[in-house]
């Protein structure tokens, strides 16, 4: 093949893998952010210190760059200074002057002569001010200058001049004083600073040999400041430069071990590639562990490799541990239950189409079931190792791993007694962080004790809830830990077939993307109910909401939501800086959330009934509804604009709802009509014609398909995501609905019961009508591209037998196409 | 007699696409709209008729100042067209000293071709402004640079611009175009001047007077015009008189009162002519323990403003809080290149249009000037509507 198709070959299926997905993905797309779907039941803030935040199992860290969230090293490094300038130096003011403030304007302060009235209140500046401190005043000018060069300068701020690099002018300004003042110098904390200043700017200036020098000459046996790993980072970056990669890494696993603020970083540059290089040059076993540490660090697959050398290399790396563990936990727990309970996998909604979603309640398709085999082999395997360090190490954070133990075995399943017997080992109870696990673990093991829907395990969840939701300031907020573990009961209470109750708490975790259609404010709290509920559960859900005297379950699920339910925390770390922290997403939920009105269900319950061809009841229910109930809330008016016994209008224009559109009064003109349609008689085939009618107008097709649900999307007849909206509805109603299947037998009937020619030729245009667009819907499901466009028998009919009637004309009239349509037909 | 020319240049802030301005409204609530037209076309009436004889045509500019980015909506260019407004005067670029880079540096400075819209047929005047902090710190040795990158930058800048104003079919890319020389840019076909801003003081006279000079040989047949204020006007034995043939007085305070005037404009008339620039409403006085301490362009402070945007006390704004007479700073803070210290007070000023008559009287007495230009600072494009009428009534004045 001659290199050009071959590139032209690999372009375009380059671009297939790129758009294909695209087309798969049909509808509304729902994908969430960081941690919004992700089930982390376990703490990861349990144990771990708290600058290795940074590093839980989390989205939002591995796509930002922060550094030093809780700035332990800018406050040592503040602190380096006040035992240098004196104790009445305060360290926010130093932290003020060297951190929080831009340096060109304390520059230009400065040379306005005006710094020490601008910052009269700084004990930092004042100190520095002093004559006696004209030094340091010059280091710190100097210092401010390299800064500024580094993070606000340009090349060229005049921008006429691409050749002139100011900034490596200022850069190199800082270099030939600091190497003058490191010669002349006697006082030792600057002759450091000046030679930290070295190290660094001639890493920029690209001087990797300088860089060296000094680190070495300085920094090398340095313990103390915090200056050593800052200027160690600089020298593994010029090790690097050189190619010495492997040192380079060993270096920088040393700075991650030392430095807050350098710790993502290292993680980020480490060679993962040269391990066993790496490790050559580390003098002792924790200096390996740390190494192992950074390779398996931001690695999202199994780790347990690199945790199990690590417990064997360095089982007191009581730092790093804890925090890799939590993390590991936090995966598995990801994989197995994330999408049994939010319907998301890595963000991204698993399925389109309910059935599907629904399947994952049981687990019952193939690669879920093999990814969860493999995931819970390794489950095992991990735990197991988990278990056999806590035997071996009494002094290990027993506590911590004993919570771990049991959330893996909460997660594998059916170890109820194993849980109980780790939790049970739990010693320090005082701690708010391991009480709140505690509870966690209890309320997850509670559908292992008892029967969920025993008074006594209802019972026992309340009070699971109300602690958890006390402690919950424990977990990070953005996890959402209290809104998901009520989706996760809701699932369970699902399983049972408790759509009231897993509704309600369905509804109270609403701020959980959970992979299903939400909808407007009118549908949020009606969803749930209209996708799983019968009648009966309709009927129960009212008597629960009028119930006068509720028991404690019943009122934790009817009360209004919580904080902790209506808010949607994305990130919940302090912010760096002084920059505004995160305000929580601001979420508007009905004022009853969790309980649709009492209005909305019995409209439910009608388009329920009348799904499922229930005539009666659907009256019965709609009589409970005020008259101007359809004309004054939701869209209602909108897409039930047409009288539905006409004859189908599929150009019918918006507008306010007709006289007779009410739905009370369709259901009593039905049902009369229904009366007459089972008789035979003279009056059979009109009614029978206007109860097509009906089912047509409140079918996909129809001005009125608001009867029969409450949404309706473009994409509806081209994949099967439609039965999002019907999971509870069966398959007939379906037809009807979207293969118009009760409209055509009622036509067909209608034929059957011998009408005059005039009405025999409006049912047989309908039927026609009828049969293309199923054919239609047909083909859009099955993704069939007709090459001859569909001609229906009954248009064959209409023309053969009917095309000398009043009523030929009148349709003649109305819809001019149809003669060209009868033509054509004539010629295929 | 020769013909003279009297051209209003009417100055617009940042406000230009802004709908309220406050001090503006203020005074047109106070004294009512009509009421303020009628004045303001009364003095300025009884100040051309003095002159009439010596007037033939009216021109009106519209300055754009900084912060404001070179769009007029095709609306308001309509608007611009229907009174027949053709020239711009554009501050290109800002020069401030930074002891950071250790020289002088644009702080601001037009560069996106993208915004200057709907500037096609007009006429064009660049304008500089440069802090006094540039000639306190930059070296004598380095003032030819500054003079040399100031004329690049002013070309670089000039040369988008202008061709924005040329008509639209104009190919700014052409080879025919590019075939010209860089040292001498299209854009100076139709140029007639440059403004240079600077509140310069008797340290910096001598650098800054040999900046203009220099910058002047980088524009041949084109005219330096400097802004000069009343203390340089007053005090112009110490502060020197600047080696261009025409000066703008800026005038601060347009609130002084007839004797304050007089001792103000009490010797000799100015060698230089005169144009003016008056900051007319949305300019604030600056003061710092009472004592005032300079004007601020509106354009620059109005973040402050409660009035503006969503103000917030404490909320949204961390600097200022209202009180009755304008605001005051809660924090240190800089403002185009002015440092504002907390508890600084900042007071919006509506101009009082008697005060404007008696200054203009004044001036006149001893400064009658041919050609002079009188620059309204602050007017917003959206009120070019209410004021078509008037500007067509000084042109009638005029002609």
């Amino acid at each position: 093949m001659h290199p050009l198709y071959k590139t032209f070959a690999k372009c375009c299926i380059s671009l297939l893998a790129v758009v294909y997905p695209y087309f798969l993905v049909n509808g509304c797309y729902e994908g969430t952010e960081y941690d919004e779907s992700r089930i982390a039941w376990f703490n990861p803030a349990l144990e771990a210190a708290t600058d290795l935040e940074p590093f839980f199992y989390n989205r939002y860290y591995s796509s930002y760059d922060f550094t030093d969230l809780k700035e332990l090293d800018y406050r040592q490094n503040c602190q380096e200074w006040i035992q240098y300038l004196g104790t009445d130096v305060k360290l926010e003011d130093v932290m003020t002057i060297l951190y929080r403030t831009p340096k060109d304007r304390l520059i230009d302060t400065y040379a306005d002569g005006k710094l020490g009235d601008y910052y009269a209140d700084n004990s930092f500046i004042r100190a520095v001010l002093r004559p006696e401190r004209s030094e340091v005043l010059s280091y710190l000018l100097l210092v401010f200058r390299a800064e500024f060069a580094h993070f606000s300068a340009k090349n060229d701020p005049w921008e006429i001049d691409e050749d002139i690099d100011y900034r490596k002018m200022i850069l190199q300004k800082v270099v030939d004083t600091a190497e003058k003042k490191i010669n002349s110098l006697q006082d030792s904390f600057l002759l450091q600073r000046y030679a930290y200043q070295l190290v660094v700017q001639n890493r920029y200036l690209d001087n990797y040999e300088d860089c060296q020098k000094y680190y070495r000459q300085f920094f090398a046996a340095e313990k103390k400041s915090i200056l050593a790993p800052w200027s160690m980072i600089h020298y593994a970056y010029s090790l690097e430069q050189e190619g010495d990669t492997a040192q380079s890494s060993y270096y920088l696993s040393r700075v991650f071990d030392q430095s807050s603020s350098k710790k993502i970083r290292c993680s980020r540059i480490f060679d993962r590639k040269h391990l066993n290089a790496t490790l050559d040059f580390a003098k002792n076993n924790h200096e390996k562990a740390v190494i192992w540490a950074l390779q398996i660090l931001n690695n999202n697959g199994p780790a347990q490799e690199g945790i199990n050398t690590m417990l064997q290399l360095d089982p007191q790396c009581n730092v790093l541990l804890p925090m890799l563990i939590g993390r590991e936990v936090n995966k598995i727990e990801d994989w197995i239950l994330t999408p049994q309970v939010t319907f998301f996998s890595y963000n991204s909604p698993i399925f389109q189409n309910l059935n599907e979603v629904n399947s994952l309640l049981t687990a019952d398709f193939a690669f879920f079931k093999k990814n969860q085999t493999k995931d819970r082999q390794y489950l095992r395997s991990f735990r197991t190792m988990l278990e056999q360090y806590i035997k071996g190490n009494s002094d290990a954070q027993q506590d911590f791993l004993h919570l771990a133990i049991a959330h893996l075995y909460l997660v594998e399943g059916e170890q109820a007694a194993m849980v109980e017997k780790n939790l049970a080992a739990v010693a320090n109870r005082s701690n708010p962080k391991i009480q709140l696990q505690v509870q966690v673990e209890r309320l997850l093991n509670l559908p292992n004790l008892m029967d969920l829907q025993s008074e006594a395990a209802k019972t026992s969840m309340v009070n699971l809830f109300s602690q958890i939701a006390a402690l919950s300031s424990n977990i990070p907020e953005s996890l959402r830990l209290y809104p998901k573990l009520l989706l996760y009961f809701s699932r369970l209470f699902q399983r049972k077939g408790d759509t009231v109750i897993a509704g309600l708490l369905y509804n109270r975790s609403i701020v959980v993307p959970s992979n299903t259609y939400q909808g407007s404010q009118y549908y949020l709290p009606l969803g749930y109910f209209d996708r799983y509920a019968s009648l009966t559960d309709i009927d129960q859900l009212m008597a629960l909401i009028n119930k006068k005297d509720k028991n404690r379950f019943e009122m934790f699920l009817t009360e209004p939501l919580n904080n902790l339910e209506k808010t949607a925390f994305r990130v919940s770390f302090k912010y760096p800086f002084n920059l505004s922290p995160p305000a929580p997403i601001a979420t508007y939920f009905p004022k009853d959330m969790p309980l649709p009105s009492i209005n909305q269900l019995w409209d439910l319950k009608g388009v329920i009934a009348f799904r499922q061809n229930n005539l009666q009841v659907t009256k019965d229910a709609y009589a409970h509804i005020p008259e101007d109930y359809w004309n004054t809330n939701y869209a209602f008016k909108y897409y039930l604009r047409q009288d539905p016994f006409s004859e189908a209008n599929l150009l019918a224009t918006e507008g306010e709802i007709g006289e007779g559109v009410n739905k009370t009064k369709v259901l009593e003109r039905m049902l009369a009509i229904q009366k007459e349609a089972e008789n035979p008689g003279s009056q059979q085939a009109p009614a029978l014609y206007l109860l097509g009618n009906v089912y047509f107008n409140t079918s996909y097709w129809g001005a009125n398909w608001m009867m029969t649900y409450y949404g309706k999307s473009s994409s509806d007849l081209a994949y099967p995501s439609y039965q999002q909206n019907t999971l509870a509805n069966n398959t007939e109603s379906l037809e009807a609905y979207y293969e118009m299947s009760r409209a055509i037998a009622c036509y067909k009937k209608a034929l059957a019961a011998k009408p005059d020619n005039d009405l025999a030729t409006r049912i047989t245009y309908m039927l026609a009508r009828c049969d293309e667009m199923r054919q239609m819907a047909k083909n859009e499901r099955n993704r069939i591209r007709e090459t001859v466009p569909y001609f229906s028998p009954y248009y064959q009919l209409l023309k053969d037998k009917y095309s000398k009637t009043l009523a030929f004309e009148e349709i003649i009239a109305t819809c001019p196409l149809l003669e060209e349509h009868l033509e054509q037909g004539d010629k295929r | 007699m020769s013909k003279v020319t009297t051209e209003i240049f009417i100055i617009l802030s940042h406000h230009l696409r802004m709908v309220s301005l406050p001090c503006f409204q203020s005074v047109i609530m106070r004294i009512g709209v009509l009421k303020f037209q009628l004045l303001l076309f009364l003095f300025l009436s009884m100040w051309l008729k003095n002159h009439a004889q010596t007037t033939d045509t009216a021109k009106v500019v519209l300055f754009f100042p900084d912060n404001l980015n070179l769009y007029v909506s095709e609306k308001n260019r309509a608007q611009l067209d229907q009174i027949q407004l053709k020239d711009l005067l554009i501050t290109n670029f800002k020069l401030d000293w930074s002891a950071a880079y250790g020289s002088a540096y644009p702080y601001f400075s037009r560069k996106n071709e993208y915004y200057y819209i709907n500037l096609s047929g007009l006429n064009y005047t660049p304008r500089i402004a440069i802090t006094n902090r540039v000639f306190q710190y930059t070296p004598a040795s380095e003032i030819p640079e500054l003079a040399r990158r100031t004329s690049e930058k002013i070309n670089i800048i000039s040369e988008k611009i202008w061709s924005a104003t040329q008509p639209k079919d104009f190919n700014y890319y052409s080879v025919e175009e590019k075939k010209k020389s860089p040292s001498d840019p299209s854009w100076r076909t139709g140029i007639k001047e440059i403004q240079i801003d600077c509140d310069w003081d008797q340290h910096t006279r001598t650098a800054y007077f040999q900046f203009v000079e220099l910058l002047q040989k980088y524009f041949p047949g084109i005219s330096i015009n400097c802004t000069i204020r009343p203390k340089h006007y007053v005090e112009r034995r110490k502060l020197g008189i600047p080696p261009v043939k025409r000066a703008t007085f800026l005038y601060e305070n347009p609130n002084r009162t007839v004797p304050e005037l007089r001792r103000m404009f009490k010797g000799k008339p100015y060698p230089l002519p005169l144009d003016v620039l008056l900051p007319l409403w949305n300019w604030v006085q600056w003061f710092r323990n009472e004592q005032f301490l300079g004007p601020l362009p509106w354009n620059a402070t109005s973040s402050f403003d409660p009035e503006y945007g969503n103000f917030e006390p404490g909320v949204n704004n961390q600097f200022s809080s209202i009180d009755s007479t304008g605001f005051r700073i809660l924090r240190d803070t800089v403002v185009d290149g002015h440092f504002l210290l907390k508890n600084d007070r900042l007071v919006k000023y509506p101009t009082d249009t008697m005060a404007m008559k008696s200054f203009f009287t004044t001036l006149n007495q001893k400064n009658a000037v041919a050609n002079r230009q009188v620059i309204l600072i602050d007017w917003d494009v959206k009120k070019l509507k209410a004021y078509a009428s008037f500007i067509q009534n000084i042109r009638q004045m005029l002609h």
